[in-house]
């Protein structure tokens, strides 16, 4: 075969002794027997399993790989065997068929050498030495196509030996760590970090669906006609499933008429009517005839569709592998799924904002961990190694200040959330606007503030507010940020859409069962 | 050749990412004790770290798909691999939605209650610790919640997961 001239010609210069080529016995360009001078090694004549060269390690200035790369499965080990052998500074050449002059196809097998598992453009024998070699230890000296030729079209491609920079470990590093000091809180190593819980939590897959279901609504008239919709979202979401009623027997018609259930059995755990005079709330003998009343049932799942929570409790007494309702998980702990409407209203009020710890700062004797500030849990000798630390006396007091937002006219509850290991200590507080400029009210921070927040009057909107918290240096405290209502706030939700949300819930939940494991 | 398992070892959000050199053990774990061929699915910019992964291991059990396939092409992937392992990210909600089993290591930045992926074959595994959820744009913690699940745990929930599914 007559090679390309252009492609011996163009490897000539660059062959430094000590040299070697790596061949196929099949390859097409033949090139060890263009350079009798150098040593060569056939990789075989079953290429596709990848050996090693057994070449001392940094042996060569100059390895020409000949049609060799494509013929290997495993070009990952193959380049990095290749160039293991080569010295600092030594170059690898490597010389593969180009896909569309030589192979002329789209996507393997090839027709011209089956033995050729991997087509070749200059972007794809880049991506497997990308792979293949650390960054930092190559540099591509040279690249060139040399496609006159057919069946002999090759792309060339040089990479010299190098050392890493200094600075290339600061690159390497694996586990991303621009995460990190973005902010200014204080930076706290794994081992000084709060003690965590050593928990795992494994959400597993369950395979049976749940079919036999309850639905208790308790409730008087009209609260259980809003509850149509949600209903007839159930019975879509289960089509098939059996499903039971528990309402009051005033409404066992209206739920019958519905069509939607499988059976429905009345329960009077309320008076029909407490308007009338009628107002003795359920007690023991109530929940236990409920119990008894259900007793000879048991369901895949219970949920109950009353909105308040005072029928919650009722789902313990009924035989079910899961039990679902409205409300928060620390209410009812006894809830496996818990459907947290988190209504915006509380005491009256409407949830605003909750600001976060983060978006406060505090002064040197507390430690901001970013989601909490912690006072008061340095150790020993602290306040000696600042104070010689700062050179100066410290100050007599702590302050936590933020958040420095704006507020619109209103009257507002903000309800800093401070925990003390055992009494709050004595603190102050004062909200103050324009940077501490002007102080709109001060006073002393009590418990009842943290349990019900700290009353401001704002009949003009002001930029920047600012809630400053201050005690002595030795206060233990943890904050967390604070609670922000604003009194007239809306934007609830109907109940008849709370309830639509439950079934929809429950749909959605049920879809893909799971359970918790730990 | 259609690979057995599939890693999507990246999210929008370097918090919420199992760290590669665990990932790594893991692939390197997969390999030996269950001779499975691995795909590692990202986006194009994603490549150089999937090189992470894959760099040093066997070309023919262990592929770097980062950048290198269409959506439907993903899709397929994800369907026919024998199990998928993800952080919180697009590609495992896309896994559990199909269906395929699909193991998530999800970080404490939001709840895994709220954000897991769905599907009829997911298992998640979480880290409860008090700092979780964060929703936090950096973490002083050098990611422990993360970093605390280890290769190890994480090669036996998906073993778990692999005979669940069979």
């Amino acid at each position: 075969m007559t090679i390309q001239p252009a492609i011996v010609d163009r490897l000539l210069p660059t062959l430094t002794q000590p040299a070697l080529v790596v061949f196929h016995q099949a390859s097409r360009l033949a090139l060890h027997t263009q350079f009798p001078q150098i040593a060569a090694i056939n990789i075989g004549a079953d290429a596709k399993d990848f050996a090693c060269l057994g070449e001392e390690a940094n042996s060569y200035s100059t390895v020409i790989v000949d049609d060799a790369l494509a013929r290997i499965n495993d070009y990952r080990s193959a380049l990095a065997d290749w160039f293991r052998v080569i010295k600092p500074d030594g170059t690898l050449i490597l010389v593969v068929p180009q896909q569309f002059y030589f192979e002329e196809k789209l996507m393997p097998p090839s027709h011209k050498e089956p033995a050729h598992r991997r087509f070749y453009t200059s972007a794809t024998l880049l991506s497997e030495v990308e792979e293949a070699l650390e960054p930092f230890s190559y540099q591509v000296v040279e690249h060139e196509e040399a496609l006159g030729d057919r069946n002999q079209a090759s792309i060339l491609l040089f990479l010299k030996k190098c050392e890493p920079p200094e600075w290339a470990s600061n690159v390497m590093r694996w586990d991303s760590p621009e995460m990190t000091a973005k902010r200014q809180f204080s930076q706290i190593s794994r081992e000084q970090a709060p003690g965590m819980i050593e928990r795992l939590i494994k959400v597993l897959p369950q395979q049976q669906k749940p079919q036999r279901f309850l639905l208790l609504k308790l409730d008087h008239r009209g609260d259980f006609l809003l509850a149509k919709k949600a209903f007839e979202l159930f019975r879509g979401a289960f089509p098939s499933a059996h499903i039971t009623l528990c309402c009051g027997a005033w409404n066992v018609s209206a739920a019958e008429q519905q069509g939607l259930f499988d059976d429905v059995v009345a329960f009077d755990y309320f008076k029909e009517n407490p308007s009338l005079g009628e107002t003795r709330a359920p007690d023991e003998s109530a929940e236990t005839a409920f119990e008894e009343r259900l007793a000879a049932l048991h369901f895949d799942v219970a949920i109950d569709f009353r909105i308040q929570g005072d029928t919650r409790h009722l789902l313990e007494r009924v035989k079910s592998d899961l039990k679902i309702g409205v409300g928060r998980a620390h209410q009812f702990p006894f809830l496996d799924f818990n459907l947290d409407l988190n209504s915006p209203v509380y005491r009256g009020q409407a949830i605003s904002q909750h600001v976060p710890a983060s978006e406060f700062s505090v002064t040197a004797l507390g430690r901001h961990d970013g989601y909490r500030v912690v006072l008061g849990h340095g150790p020993r000798g602290i306040r000696t190694r600042l104070r010689n630390a700062l050179g100066r006396s410290l100050p007599h007091q702590m302050l936590i200040f933020g958040p420095y937002e704006d507020l619109r006219p209103g009257r507002y509850l903000i309800r800093p959330i401070i925990e003390a290991p055992s009494r709050l200590p004595t603190l102050g507080y004062d909200i103050s606007v324009n940077r501490g400029q002007s102080t709109l009210q001060a006073g002393t921070l009590t418990q009842k503030h943290i349990n019900e927040g700290i009353e401001l009057d704002l009949e003009e909107a002001v930029t920047g507010y600012e809630l400053r918290i201050y005690g002595p240096p030795d206060a233990v405290l943890q904050f967390y940020g604070a609670h922000v209502f604003k009194q007239g706030e809306s934007g609830g939700t109907h109940s008849e859409e709370q309830m639509a949300m439950l079934a929809l819930f429950c749909a959605l939940r049920l879809e893909f069962p799971y359970q918790n494991a730990t | 050749m259609p690979p057995n398992l599939v890693f999507c070892p990246f999210s929008n959000d370097l918090l919420r990412d199992w760290p590669i050199s665990y990932y790594r053990a893991l692939a390197e774990r997969c390999l030996n004790d269950l001779q499975l061929v691995i795909s590692i699915l990202g986006a194009p910019a994603q490549r150089q770290l999937g090189n992470l992964l894959v760099r040093g291991l066997p070309a023919d059990q262990i592929r770097n798909d980062c950048g290198r396939l269409k959506w439907h092409e993903v899709e397929k992937n994800l369907e026919s691999a024998t199990a998928v392992v993800g952080n919180n990210s697009g590609l495992a909600h896309l896994a559990g939605q199909i269906g395929t089993p699909t193991l998530v290591v999800f970080s404490g930045t939001v709840p895994y209650v709220e954000w897991m992926p769905r599907g009829p074959n997911v298992m998640v595994v979480a880290k409860d610790t008090v700092c979780a959820p964060c929703r936090s744009g950096f973490c002083p913690y050098d990611k422990r919640c993360l970093r605390e699940i280890t290769p190890d745990t994480v090669y036996k929930q998906l073993t778990d997961l692999l005979k669940y599914a069979s």
